[in-house]
């Protein structure tokens, strides 16, 4: 074998050092503790709060998968040097890729503007001034950074807002739930087909394996310049991200489910949420649970937009980034800020913060598996992948995460058609 | 000491850093195929690409026709130049360190305006060069 080729295969296949594994894991799960927005925070509470511990096993059975869509994001992204929607474009033509941006333009500007909402409510909890007066200065505040800052930079700092979430942890232990119940709930898949029960399943689906996540790790992928040769310890960072995200979900819904449910209580504003805090912060929980919801939305809200941005760029063909100035990307920039413009319109007109959230998250859960459908092709492409292109694990759980929200998309369309929404 | 800012005499380099990228270089290659409405254009965004940017390709060639040689090597993308070439297009065809990938595409993606930017996978150098 000539001696290029050793060089090449040994640069792919490297073994790492613990040393290398643990700096690479310690970003990721700082970053998967981010992936929580307001959306995916109040969706979960909701979930716990409506069925207790009862779709625990979709969070278990979901990670494999989320970590597989997330680790094929990147991949394609590092293997062809572009972003999501520039491939769909030059690999599907117009016709395919349009449409399949558009959706999570859509479903991203829907959840800055539930989001929006949920920032501005955590606002009314800490400071007794009513919702709708947060939502413009909120917006403008968040667009401005957006655009005119480093929001890497900012992001480092807001990332400790975020952590307090991980008190979900403390707290699910302190509210003495019972535990047998957790682990089956959890271990034990069981499907209940009703439309209450659907729509939780569709929206911790679709919270979990959110389409603007793929689109923002592509893009992330391109604008570092990180290459196929980091790709093994890319996979472990990306991997212990998406599973303290999951693990924080977890202990949302066990904290939730057993301050809640049990209680048989609903959430129908932000300060109901915030009571799943109560067994560890007792008359500190809405201070502390409105704090993670502004960091969570300071955190999320300019990915969601930069996300949007880079799809209708990538579709275009503009110049984009933000590591480009304004000037240097116009239509970019102006991108980010319509759909913060479109946000704060949505969050004005709404007037049930709590329901915007979820059913954000339920929209995020429809349009998942087109997505997941068109990357799974485009990794198992051995024209765009070569030697790169997808494994037989990578394959079925990919396809099974598809096959999955499918599944629960038909059968909550088919329950509410005959069933109507559930009040 | 004069610091950044107050104008390009009194700007203290050692302030600057330019970032490269951190994979290794020699070991891998990516071959960037871009299309533009004519020949002349493509030969421009070549032009553009050697002179504005920092990549440096390791073999540059634009397209007319398409009974070209370099068409045999794109393999499973020689499909879609040909398409291009047969509409008239003038076709650009440039191989590169895998760790410039980035950058050369983006240059020919966005900043030249090409109608379609294609990048193959990356492969062993010493394959790319066809000495393999």
């Amino acid at each position: 074998m000539a001696e290029a080729d050793i060089r090449a295969r040994r640069a792919a296949h490297k073994r790492l050092t613990f040393k290398e594994i643990l700096r690479a894991v310690g970003p990721g799960v700082i970053t998967g503790g981010a992936d929580n927005d307001p959306a995916g925070i109040a969706t979960y509470s909701i979930v716990g709060a409506t069925a207790g511990f009862g779709q625990n096993w979709l969070l278990l059975l979901s990670t494999p998968m989320l970590i597989v869509v997330q680790q094929i994001s990147a991949k394609v992204a590092n293997v062809t040097k572009t972003d999501l929607a520039t491939l769909l474009r030059t690999t599907y033509g117009a016709r395919i890729a349009t449409p399949a941006v558009l959706l999570m333009v859509i479903a991203n500007v829907i959840t800055m503007g539930a989001d929006l909402l949920a920032m501005a409510a955590a606002l009314q909890l800490l400071t007794g001034v009513k919702f709708v007066f947060w939502v413009v200065p909120l917006a403008g505040l968040m667009a401005y950074v957006t655009i005119f800052t480093e929001y890497k930079v900012f992001s480092k700092y807001l990332l400790w807002l975020v952590a307090v979430f991980a008190t979900y942890i403390l707290a699910a232990f302190l509210a003495r739930p019972n535990w047998g119940d957790v682990l089956r709930n959890t271990l034990i898949p069981h499907m209940s087909f009703t439309p209450a029960y659907l729509l939780g399943a569709v929206a911790l689906l679709g919270t979990t394996i959110t389409p603007y996540l793929f689109f923002w790790q592509a893009s992330g992928e391109v604008e570092e310049r990180r290459g196929v040769d980091g790709m093994a310890l890319r996979n472990i960072d990306i991997s212990a991200g998406m599973i303290w995200s999951n693990i924080t979900a977890f202990f949302i819904i066990v904290s939730t489910g057993a301050v809640l449910y049990s209680h048989h209580a609903e959430i129908r504003t932000a300060a109901d949420a915030a009571r799943a805090l109560e067994p560890f912060a007792g008359p500190y929980a809405t201070v502390l649970f409105a704090t993670g919801i502004i960091g969570a939305g300071l955190l999320a809200i300019p990915v969601l937009a930069s996300s949007a941005a880079f799809g209708v760029a990538g579709l275009a063909g503009w110049r984009r980034g933000l590591g480009r100035h304004a000037q240097n990307a116009p239509q970019f920039y102006v991108v980010i800020g319509l759909s913060f413009l479109v946000a704060m319109e949505l969050a004005v007109g709404a007037v049930d913060p709590i329901k915007a959230l979820f059913y954000s998250q339920v929209l995020d859960g429809v349009i998942a598996p087109v997505l997941i459908v068109l990357m799974i092709l485009l990794t198992s492409n051995r024209k765009l992948m070569g030697d790169y292109v997808n494994g037989l694990p990578t394959k079925v759980i990919g396809w099974s995460a598809a096959a999955a929200m499918i599944v629960a998309d038909i059968a909550l369309a088919y329950q509410i058609a005959t069933k109507g929404l559930p009040g | 000491m004069q610091y950044v800012g107050r104008g390009l005499d009194d700007v203290d380099a050692r302030r600057l850093r330019v970032r490269r990228p951190d994979s290794p270089r020699g070991v891998l290659d990516q071959t960037i195929i871009s299309a533009y409405p004519n020949p002349d254009l493509a030969e421009y965004a070549l032009g553009l690409l050697r002179e504005h940017s920092p990549v440096a390709p390791k073999e540059a060639q634009v397209l007319a026709s398409d009974r070209d040689a370099a068409l045999d090597r794109l393999q499973d993308f020689a499909a879609d130049v040909r398409k291009a070439l047969e509409a008239g297009n003038g076709v650009l065809i440039i191989r590169v360190d895998e760790a410039d990938a980035f950058e050369a595409r983006e240059l020919l993606d966005e900043d030249t305006r090409s109608l379609w930017t294609m990048a193959t996978p990356p492969v062993p150098a010493r394959a790319a060069n066809g000495r393999g």
